[in-house]
């Protein structure tokens, strides 16, 4: 018991809860600051009706009252409550319906910002100021610069309408994910290549590499056991938040490829006072993010013998 | 650890991911297949409110009278026929004998009554709970008999509403879960499943009374939420109908799909609410002066397709209801600025007026356009305020503005629904504005036991409102549709309202 108390694992988790209980409640009160309420819109209801509403969810109660409900509900029964905005529908079955899908399409922008961001950054690295590396210098800054909106609407133009490959919008088939997948992982790639692209350069003229290349270490060896291994740990430090990101959806993605994922519910519920929702979806956030980070601590101390936080 | 076999295993594992988690929702495509927009709050036709959720809901549960989708009159739905007193207090409904629920138990005389009193229940929190209010009803025999204090002239076309249609006991006992509502219906057809922010997937019933005459079997409700993804999906033929379109899309469509592209009046109104209790626009003349300043014609050159220049708040589409032309809100920059002279508003001394909408690029344009028509017509500089649109509604409703933005979209084709927006003590109100002989006019038409007596009030209580320039009618809404050829029975009306019991496509002709 005394080693599992005084593990790293088990006190990052005991951290990781006491993140989740102050975001919840630096969330809570943030929402409800807020003016205007979840049942207000341009066709007033009746004061009866109002009445019963706000009585029907708790909201004619206290606020701090609200808040320990809340609370409570969480941590003893793992309910977030049922969702203004979507009336008769849990929080927990609007963000088990949507998170598949921004799952899926968070895994697959990853798979595409890692496959294409690390090779390409590692080349213009190997390359430095040859026509490769001003290539991608270029195609990333353009790649960042870009609003998601834009280039998923230039993805659209080119393969649903000129080169009619692939569906416009829509969540039915694994074909309808490609084009949203792409413009979620493209940018991420570009920085992806960037980091690489820095991190290995700093990494070639490292003593250790030095000391390899003496050694007579080339080629494919000098590049997986001496280069990546150093050059990758900035990269996976940036992946824990940037794979909570793309792993917890896009608003304006989700919009343009009408996807009914999870970003959505971060932005949309507080705009409508859906007061569970958003603590919900807040709440879902910060435990992917605690997770993807943890898993990136992992890595890292995995791939350097120095970083033995967790091991 | 070996670098390149990490990064294999991990992209491996995400792949897995993608492909396991994209095959788990993957269902063909239906029958009929249309944009839907936003995602109905719950299927429930008490407590929903907003067109999306009323296509769906109207497909579901079929109220006591449907309506004719070409002429919106009432014609039979669950009731064979009905009769009114002459004061059309009193109305008796004949329920057809055959009507059922979809899984095959007989609809009653009391399950309406039921239903009804749901509606009226306040714990409900229905919001056309007033529908029924001051009314008394019962069944007797297959009859359902329903009384009301005052005349209601509308109530037959109000009962093909989805607020007022039956829904089955476990719906009303709570029983059923959200996602549920629609398995057991009355309508032509039944919820197959529902994926929130995707489809709804209904499936045709076949204990309805016309079910033979029903020729679509499946329809999916897609949830689309922009306009632009919309227009895509119907130009690579993924829908069929989008009841939506982007205003910027329609010179091009009006010229490369013109056999596609429908445009309908709506009966709705976009107008200025002034704030009347208190600061500068407590004022008439100053009111009258802004009012005047607005030249309409070229504001819809400005905003675009999707409107019609008001001058009126009841939109003009209601045969019984016309007013005489008088335009007394016509665009005329000399009697605006006469009436400016006539108040004692100096925006130099009492600081300038503001002007508050919800954030919009829309909005943004139309409250730009009409700060420039101000200070051109009027000399006045206008501040513009945007608002996200829940704070908007707490000023509106705290009347914590000068000048707001607003909007009314009539709920069944009578003036009432309009009018009564700005009765003194209604909700509804948000300006201040209280008027005795206003007040008194709209109980006039409610006692009224003629049409004729009934608009004649209804035109003078108008005339009050314009007259007293509390409101500054701006545009009545146009519809912006996208029909496929192939999809037949679909047609444009006031209410957006569409008989899914009729639809059908056209056969492919062999030549």
């Amino acid at each position: 018991m005394t080693r599992l108390t005084t593990s790293p694992l088990f006190r990052r988790f005991v951290a990781f809860l006491g993140t989740l209980i102050v975001v919840h409640a630096i969330s809570f009160f943030l929402l409800h600051s807020a003016r205007g309420g979840p049942f207000d819109s341009e066709r007033q209801f009746s004061a009866e009706v109002e009445q019963a509403l706000l009585a029907q969810y708790h909201l004619d109660e206290p606020l701090i009252q609200q808040y320990f409900r809340a609370l409570r509900d969480l941590l003893f029964h793992f309910d977030l409550g049922p969702s203004l905005r979507y009336r008769g529908t849990s929080v927990s079955t609007l963000l088990t319906q949507a998170a598949p899908i921004s799952l899926a399409l968070g895994a697959s922008a990853l798979t595409i910002a890692l496959l294409l961001g690390i090779p390409a950054g590692l080349w213009a690295a190997l390359r430095k100021n040859q026509w490769p590396d001003r290539g991608l210098s270029i195609l990333t800054s353009l790649l960042l610069a870009l609003p998601n909106f834009v280039l998923a609407g230039l993805a659209i133009s080119a393969f649903s309408f000129a080169i009619p490959l692939l569906p416009p919008a829509g969540a039915t088939t694994p074909f309808h994910f490609i084009l949203p997948a792409f413009c979620l992982g493209l940018p991420c790639a570009a920085q992806l290549a960037r980091i690489t692209r820095t991190t290995t350069l700093e990494t070639l003229h490292s003593p250790a590499v030095q000391a390899a290349r003496a050694r007579g270490v080339h080629g494919l060896s000098l590049l997986s056991r001496h280069i990546l291994q150093r050059a990758l740990l900035p990269v996976l430090a940036f992946l824990g938040p940037a794979a909570a990101g793309l792993l917890t959806g896009s608003l304006v993605l989700e919009q343009v490829f009408a996807l009914p994922g999870l970003g959505a519910h971060f932005v949309q519920a507080a705009l409508n006072r859906d007061y569970t929702l958003a603590l919900g979806a807040t709440l879902f956030y910060t435990a992917v993010l605690g997770f993807t980070t943890l898993l990136a601590d992992w890595g890292i101390s995995r791939l350097d013998p120095r970083a033995e936080a967790l091991s | 650890m070996h670098c390149p076999k990490a990064l294999t295993r991990a992209s491996r594992l995400l792949i897995l991911l993608s492909v396991v988690c994209l095959t788990a929702c993957a269902p063909q495509p239906a029958d009929l297949r249309i944009s839907n927009g936003a995602e109905p709050s719950i299927l429930d036709p008490q407590i929903s409110t907003g067109l999306a959720d009323a296509r769906v809901l109207s497909a579901l549960f079929e109220g006591l009278t449907r309506l004719d989708s070409q002429t919106l009159q009432p014609i039979p739905g669950l009731a064979t026929h009905w009769t009114t007193t002459p004061d059309h207090r009193e109305w008796a409904f004949h329920l057809r004998e055959n009507a059922k629920w979809s899984n095959g138990q007989s609809l009653t005389p009391q399950d309406v009554i039921a239903s009804w009193k749901r509606l009226q229940n306040p714990n409900t929190a229905a919001p056309y709970a007033d529908w029924l209010s001051n009314s008394t009803f019962y069944a007797s025999g297959p009859v359902i008999h329903i009384q009301f204090k005052y005349a209601n002239w509308n109530f037959a076309e109000q009962c093909a509403w989805p607020a007022l249609a039956p829904i089955p006991q476990k719906l009303r006992d709570g029983e059923t879960p959200a996602l549920e509502f629609g398995q057991i219906s009355s309508g032509p057809y039944q919820l197959d499943f529902r994926r929130l922010r995707d489809r709804i997937r209904l499936k045709s019933n076949t204990h309805y009374w016309r079910a033979k005459d029903v020729q679509i079997q499946t329809i999916d409700f897609f949830t689309v939420e922009s306009n632009t993804t919309a227009l895509n999906l119907f130009l690579t033929k993924d829908i069929h109908y989008t009841a939506k379109v982007p205003p910027l899309a329609v010179p091009a469509l009006r010229l490369q799909h013109a056999s596609e592209f429908i445009t309908a009046p709506q009966f709705a109104t976009c107008f200025l609410r002034f704030q009347t209790q208190q600061g500068p626009l407590t004022d008439p003349s100053l009111r009258k002066a802004l009012s005047l300043a607005i030249d309409r014609e070229a504001m819809i050159s400005v905003l675009g397709a999707g409107c019609r220049p008001a001058e009126r708040f009841v939109p003009p589409d209601l045969t019984d209801f016309q007013h005489e032309p008088k335009r007394s809100m016509a665009f005329s920059p000399n009697a605006a600025r006469d009436a400016l002279a006539e108040c004692t508003y100096d925006d130099s001394i009492d600081g300038p007026l503001e002007f508050l909408f919800p954030s919009s690029p829309r909005n943004r344009i139309l409250a730009e356009f009409l700060q420039d028509q101000w200070r051109q017509n009027l000399g006045l500089d206008i501040r513009l305020s945007n608002q996200e649109w829940k704070t908007f509604l707490t000023a509106q409703r705290g009347l914590q503005y000068q000048i707001s933005r607003s909007s009314w979209v009539g709920d069944y084709l009578a003036p009432e629904t309009f009018l009564s927006v700005f009765q003194s003590g209604s909700g509804n109100n948000r300006t201040g504005w209280k008027n005795k002989e206003y007040d008194q006019s709209l109980l006039e038409a409610k006692v009224a036991t003629t049409p004729h007596a009934r608009f004649a009030a209804l035109l003078h209580a108008e005339d009050i409102l314009l007259n007293e320039h509390v409101i500054l009618p701006l545009y009545h809404d146009e519809s912006l549709e996208l029909v496929s050829p192939d999809l037949i029975g679909l047609h444009q009306n006031l209410r957006g309202w569409i008989d899914w019991s009729t639809l059908s496509f056209q056969e492919k002709s062999h030549d």
